[in-house]
């Protein structure tokens, strides 16, 4: 009895032993079979990308990308389509150390350029200034305003020559975020469809309506004049001290920062939440689908529901590099301005504090009060290119919620 | 907007200019207190006439035209391989659960860029294990069961 007993759990431990050196064996070769599954499953995805951005209509992005200046382009890439390829495969690699030290000497570079600017102006003020100590010993004080008055009109005529540039540097900047949305937007919508995104599409269309043509409006058709006209007080305001326009300057500097501030708060706030709303009621909409279409099929992996998750997968990954793309085209398009108005505040208020101590302080005041105005501008185009961004990625994560 | 802020430049500009060159004494200050309300008008007058009208906005008269939608001709390709992966998918499972060959057509349409099944007409080809007299079951098994993936969308299922 006893050595029967103890021969049946001789034959029960060998039994286990050989189902677990059997189920060791499989977990060898299972990750082997996963691994070529999920390379098959990367190729067909690839492949379906390709497919699709073949289908793709980029053209207005194209056209775009081509009316950018070298330099930018260079930045950016030739083509939009092999840009968006790259982006998928992990091609593309941004070097940021490279970027900025471009970006340091662009800011060097132009403060350079604006260095004789300084010199005369200081030469000028220190001219003014020696005059005016002589003021007693010339007949009357009307040569004294007169001296003035040549001294600061000098001055206005240095600061004007480059401040219209950096004005126009500015508008040109808006224009071309313009552009750029009119060309990224409706790519970035029929991605947003063809993912299953049609509450989003119908959400954002009227938003990205709304930024292109009237934010844009604001910024270029109202900010910007406004800011200009706070210049011009400025300048006329400093020239005598009869006509005071501190309060008006005041005025105007009030409803650009209302303005700015009731925009992009409410924008912003506004497209966010119907924008999250819209992604998860679109989410759960194609979830069920596929649940309802792929339900049952006892396949390794759910592969019947797969071909449709490639088209889906494709187009929300494509979706996704436009995105991008617009994100880097942004960039692109704002570095140069915002630094050109960086680098001129800079030397405004270094002028500024030079003059403080040596002349009129007319000049030196006028000089900080401009360094201050300029600031608008900057504020004008951050707040668009805010807006943009916000809304670009808020597309990108839009149709993320389906996976 | 520009043509107010070009007569707010050169109000104040012409008035900063004057009353450099103005003699002192009282016909100077008359003559700067006249040109300080002269500037005043020129400031003031269209920003009332603004806040009477409720501002008519002739900042956003204008619009580049350029139309922001989604491309159809795109959209209706995606869909239309959306429609052919469910094709497949639907073959596939009608051959899992009942055992048929069939070949599957479906229509769809964009409404508001949804894409939406208006019609699945599905041609049995191979009733498999299934005898001629069981047929019409099948059939109507086939509908039942496609009637419930596609709601709202017509089903028709013939052998």
């Amino acid at each position: 009895m006893k050595c029967l007993y103890r021969c049946k759990r001789k034959h029960w431990g060998r039994i286990l032993i050989a189902a677990a050196l059997a189920f060791c064996l499989s977990l060898l070769f299972f990750p082997a079979a996963a691994a070529a599954e999920e390379e098959n499953g990367q190729e067909a995805l690839l492949g379906s990308v390709e497919e699709i951005l073949a289908q793709l209509d980029t053209g207005a992005l194209q056209d775009y990308l081509d009316s950018l200046s070298a330099e930018q382009r260079e930045m950016f890439g030739a083509s939009v389509k092999d840009k968006i390829g790259a982006l998928i495969s992990g091609d593309y690699a941004v070097d940021y150390s490279d970027a900025f030290s471009a970006l340091f000497g662009l800011v060097f570079d132009d403060l350079a350029e604006l260095i004789p600017v300084f010199c005369v102006i200081c030469a000028i003020v220190i001219l003014c200034g020696i005059l005016d100590r002589f003021k007693s010993s010339l007949s009357g004080s009307g040569t004294a305003k007169l001296i003035f008055f040549v001294g600061y009109a000098a001055v206005l005529v240095l600061i004007l020559s480059s401040l219209t540039g950096v004005i126009a540097d500015c508008g040109g900047a808006v224009d071309s975020m313009q552009s750029q949305m009119q060309a990224v937007f409706p790519v970035l919508l029929t991605l947003i469809a063809t993912s299953g995104g049609s509450v989003s599409v119908a959400v954002y269309q009227p938003a990205v309506l709304f930024l292109s043509e009237v934010i844009v409006r604001i910024v270029a058709g109202v900010v910007f004049p406004l800011a200009t006209l706070i210049c011009v007080l400025n300048m006329a305001g400093h020239m005598s001290g009869e006509i005071r326009l501190k309060n008006f300057c005041a005025l105007f500097s009030g409803v650009i920062k209302w303005l700015l501030g009731i925009t992009l708060a409410a924008f912003t706030v506004f497209l966010t939440v119907q924008g999250i709303t819209s992604a998860t009621y679109d989410g759960l909409s194609f979830k069920a689908i596929k649940y309802a279409v792929s339900n049952s099929v006892p396949i390794i992996g759910g592969f019947v529901g797969g071909g449709l998750d490639l088209v889906i997968a494709g187009s929300v990954l494509i979706k996704n590099s436009v995105g991008i793309c617009g994100v880097l085209l942004l960039a692109i398009v704002l570095a140069v301005p915002l630094v050109q108005l960086a680098a001129y505040h800079l030397f405004l208020r270094l002028t500024a504090a030079v003059t403080e101590p040596m002349g009129e302080a007319n000049i030196s005041d006028f000089l900080s009060s401009l360094a201050g105005t300029v600031n608008f501008f900057t504020a004008g185009l951050v707040c668009t290119g805010f807006m943009y961004f916000i809304t670009v990625l808020l597309l990108i994560c839009s149709s993320n919620a389906l996976f | 907007m520009d043509a107010y802020i070009l007569a707010v430049c050169g109000a104040v500009i012409l008035s900063a200019l004057v009353t450099i060159v103005l003699p002192e004494g009282k016909t100077g200050k008359f003559i700067g207190g006249i040109l300080r309300l002269f500037c005043l008008l020129v400031m003031l007058t269209p920003l009332l006439a603004l806040l009477q009208t409720g501002g008519s906005g002739d900042v956003f008269a204008e619009e580049t035209g350029a139309e922001i939608a989604p491309d159809d001709s795109f959209v209706a390709y995606m869909f239309g391989r959306r429609a052919d992966e469910e094709e497949r998918a639907v073959r596939e499972r009608l051959s899992e659960e009942f055992g048929v060959r069939s070949a599957v057509q479906i229509g769809w349409e964009s409404v508001e860029y949804a894409y939406t099944v208006s019609k699945v007409e599905i041609a049995i080809e191979d009733f498999g294990i299934y005898g001629e007299d069981e047929h019409i079951f099948v059939i109507e098994q086939v509908r039942s069961r496609v009637s419930e993936l596609y709601s709202g969308a017509e089903v028709t299922v013939h052998g």
